[in-house]
């Protein structure tokens, strides 16, 4: 019996020798940013490689990446680009880290950058950026938060969001409700999903609660009542208060009074968007990308889908967690590979906000390769230039934008607010039991179970 | 003879015995286990010895790593989710072993009783360990459905049972767990089981049967005592696989609910991915590995006089 799990020890073992043989023989890390520049020569051939080439069962998406490619290399004769189906996952990261084959460029999660850079497993790129010529698009808000305080960049920011929630307009219509005013307030939502359940048998509201990505609603859910997570330090945890327990609460009278919100509480972002999708779902805390799964992939019809604001908390002012996507750049990487990977990291996911020819053209390929164009989101640049991109690419758009309309709007408004500032995944982990708990034991202490998980959250911080 | 010629003699016989040593084969030998040496000792040996000494350190794989003494250990000791995982293990193992071991005892004798169709029924009971583990997790999940529409909901709601809330309740998890891992994995012990039953004499079960005994009689009297030796140590395996459980609850439900199903070797896991701690991770296996390995020893000692 279980030989599978042996093959899991064998494989972390496998990965622990490796470790060992590399570490000794590695040694040398980027850690902060480097105290003298080192010289760089700008016309050297270099070859890089770089992550997520969409895989030969995403044809059309492949097939633009690579076309993505040799555009790049035409446009700068002096660099070589590799394309590999690398994408981010903790253990082939840490794997490949290790055995020192980590593709220079990898598209990661915004919360894994502090992580990631306090632990100097990635290049600090502050210099990359400049002599690549970056640095004046990218947003500083956002740059900040792949910043550590002595001015080290430790990543560059190419997508950003701002959770809301994504709603299925079509049981909106079957319950009555008007897919156009989705609710603004947390009250609404109750009542909405109330009335999804009772007409449609649907579940009115659902939210993930496995692999983190709970902790990462639950935070969402907690920010939404006016609290926090961590203290701005990142050394305490700050959510064992009144806004974290009245959203508890919230879930706790949605799932067993009202009995809206199904009967699977086991969810991550997959499983909850397969059932959204397939119209089993009402509403549950998102953000818009995930229209590419459910549209693209699932074939949920485009108008069924709705994104809306953040709802507000009682008392609370309009506030939205704010998270996207980061390229990092290997510790492996040297200066001019830095220099490389930052030019194709502009190329392939900035460059579009300023140039119009490209912008065009890279939507008009995407657009015929079956793929979104585009889903709004809070933009990696500046507002300006993001609503100047939109006007570049009407022609090849294919989204619904009016659909995302009251989600757009409320950016303004928001205060928003970053992740966790210290191990923000290790944090999110420890709040998926908070979940779990809520949603499945009907007679849970709210502040009891916000108790336990403080206690587990200091001792995290404190390691 | 003179004590010269008695030296002479014997490094005769020496260089005799070596020239027959390399002529019998000698040096063939060596080159054929030095590969297969080499590759244990780097691909088992030296992992093993690599997890100990990076239990004691604190690492981020890039830079040199630094020692830090126990603090890995204390750290890992003084997690409050440490007793809540080595109870789930336990507990897992326990299930297995009331519900698991006996399952394939039963249909290898079962099947051993059978004559034409024994192979038919070794093919149906070796076919779910053909499937890979991870598509079998995921098809049971579906099976798992905690909506009333969901597989097993359906057919048990059929008898007016449920329905179950099967992943999602702390109190059935782990016996859900158990039940697929049964499922799966029961097949090549049955092939096991049906290998040792044909170890056994067959006179012994017709003068069992000249004396009037049953198939429960001749189980208990003539099988299970002529495959103790198989049996003892597919137990000692079971324990040892069992308590080192990940596979079922990472995909089935990630420890959830409520850490219900979180398994120790979850927690290490966890500590090495999640929290990119090597240092924890490698010290948990290391306490799990050394208390697996007292367990067999005291099981080894503890059975020797069955054997």
């Amino acid at each position: 019996m279980r030989t599978a799990s042996k093959r899991s020890l064998a494989t972390l073992a496998g990965m622990l020798t490796l470790s060992i043989g590399i570490t000794g023989c590695s040694g040398g890390g980027t850690g902060a940013p480097a105290t003298t520049a080192p010289e760089v020569d700008l016309e050297a051939a270099v070859t890089i490689t770089v992550g997520d080439l969409p895989p030969t069962s995403e044809a059309e998406k492949r097939a633009f990446f690579e076309g993505q490619v040799e555009a790049f290399m035409a446009e700068n004769p002096n660099i070589t680009v590799e394309a590999v189906e690398d994408k981010w996952d903790p253990q082939t990261f840490q794997a490949q880290l290790a055995a020192g084959n980590l593709p220079h460029v990898l598209t990661v999660a915004f919360t894994e950058a502090n992580a990631l850079a306090a632990r100097g497993q990635v290049a600090e790129l502050s210099q990359a950026i400049d002599l690549a010529g970056l640095g004046e698009q990218l947003n500083p808000d956002l740059l900040d938060l792949v910043s550590d305080d002595d001015g080290g960049i430790y990543a560059v920011p190419t997508a950003a969001q701002a959770l809301g929630l994504v709603y299925n307009r079509d049981l909106f219509e079957q319950a009555g409700l008007d897919p156009d005013a989705p609710p603004q307030t947390w009250d609404e939502v109750r009542d909405a999903a109330q009335q999804i359940t009772e007409t449609t048998g649907a579940a009115g509201y659902a939210t993930m609660t496995t692999e983190n990505q709970g902790g990462w609603m639950l935070s969402a859910g907690i920010y939404s009542h006016g609290g926090t997570v961590e203290n701005a330090k990142g050394t305490e945890a700050t959510f064992n208060d009144d806004p974290a327990a009245e959203y508890l609460e919230l879930l706790q009278a949605m799932r067993w009074d009202d009995n809206s919100m199904g009967s699977n509480f086991l969810y991550n972002a997959g499983a909850l968007v397969q059932d959204f999708s397939a119209g089993k779902i009402g509403m549950f805390i998102g953000f818009s990308g995930l229209y590419r799964p459910a549209v693209i992939r699932n074939q949920m019809p485009a108008d069924n889908f709705g994104m809306a604001a953040m709802p507000i908390g009682a008392d609370a002012e309009p506030a939205s967690l704010t998270g996207g996507q980061i390229q990092v750049v290997s510790p492996d990487a040297t200066p001019e590979e830095q220099v490389a990977a930052v030019k194709w990291i502009d190329y392939f996911y900035l460059k579009k906000f300023t140039d119009e020819a490209l912008a065009a053209e890279q939507a008009e390929a995407a657009a015929a390769s079956g793929q979104a164009v585009t889903v709004p989101e809070r933009p990696a640049i500046s507002q300006d230039a993001y609503d100047q991109y939109f006007e570049w690419i009407q022609p090849y758009v294919n989204v619904p934008l009016e659909n995302f309309s009251t989600y757009i709007d409320a950016f303004g408004e928001q205060n928003l607010l970053p992740e966790p500032a210290v191990k923000a995944q290790e944090v999110y982990a420890e709040l998926d039991v908070v979940l779990q708990k809520i949603l499945t034991e009907e007679d849970a202490d709210v502040v009891k179970v916000l108790g336990e998980a403080e206690t587990a959250v200091n001792r995290l911080l404190g390691r | 003879m003179t004590a010269e010629a008695s030296a002479t003699s014997i490094s005769r016989t020496r260089r005799r015995s070596f020239r027959s040593w390399v002529t019998s084969g000698g040096v063939t030998k060596i080159a054929f286990a030095l590969p297969l040496l080499f590759i244990f000792g780097y691909f088992s040996w030296g992992p093993i010895v690599d997890g100990i000494v990076m239990s004691v350190q604190n690492t981020n794989l890039v830079d040199d790593p630094e020692f830090v003494g126990w603090s890995n250990f204390e750290y890992v000791l003084t997690d409050p989710l440490l007793p809540k995982a080595a109870a789930n293990t336990l507990y897992y193992a326990f299930l297995a072993l009331v519900f698991g071991f006996p399952v394939p005892l039963l249909l290898a004798t079962f099947m051993a009783e059978l004559r034409g169709t024994r192979r038919l029924y070794s093919v149906l009971a070796y076919l779910p360990v053909i499937v890979p583990p991870v598509v079998a997790v995921l098809l049971w999940k579906f099976f798992y459905s905690p909506e009333p529409t969901g597989l097993f909901n359906t057919v048990l709601g059929w008898i007016g049972a449920g329905p179950f809330a099967w992943l999602n309740s702390a109190d059935i998890v782990m016996p859900a767990i158990v039940l697929e891992s049964t499922w799966a994995y029961a097949g090549s012990t049955v092939i096991i089981y049906l290998a040792a039953l044909t170890a056994v004499q067959r006179d012994l079960y017709e003068a069992a049967e000249l004396d009037g005994a049953g198939i429960i009689r001749r189980t208990w009297h003539i099988t299970l005592p002529q495959i103790r030796g198989v049996l003892l140590i597919m137990l000692l395996l079971q324990v040892i696989n069992t308590m080192q459980v990940f596979t079922e609850p990472f995909i089935f439900t990630g420890g959830g609910p409520n850490n219900a199903s979180t398994t120790l070797l979850l927690m290490i896991y966890n500590y090495a991915f999640i929290d990119g701690d090597f240092g924890a991770a490698t010290a948990l296996s290391v306490l799990l590995a050394a208390f697996l390995g007292l367990l067999s020893a005291g099981y080894f000692v503890a059975t020797r006089r069955l054997n």
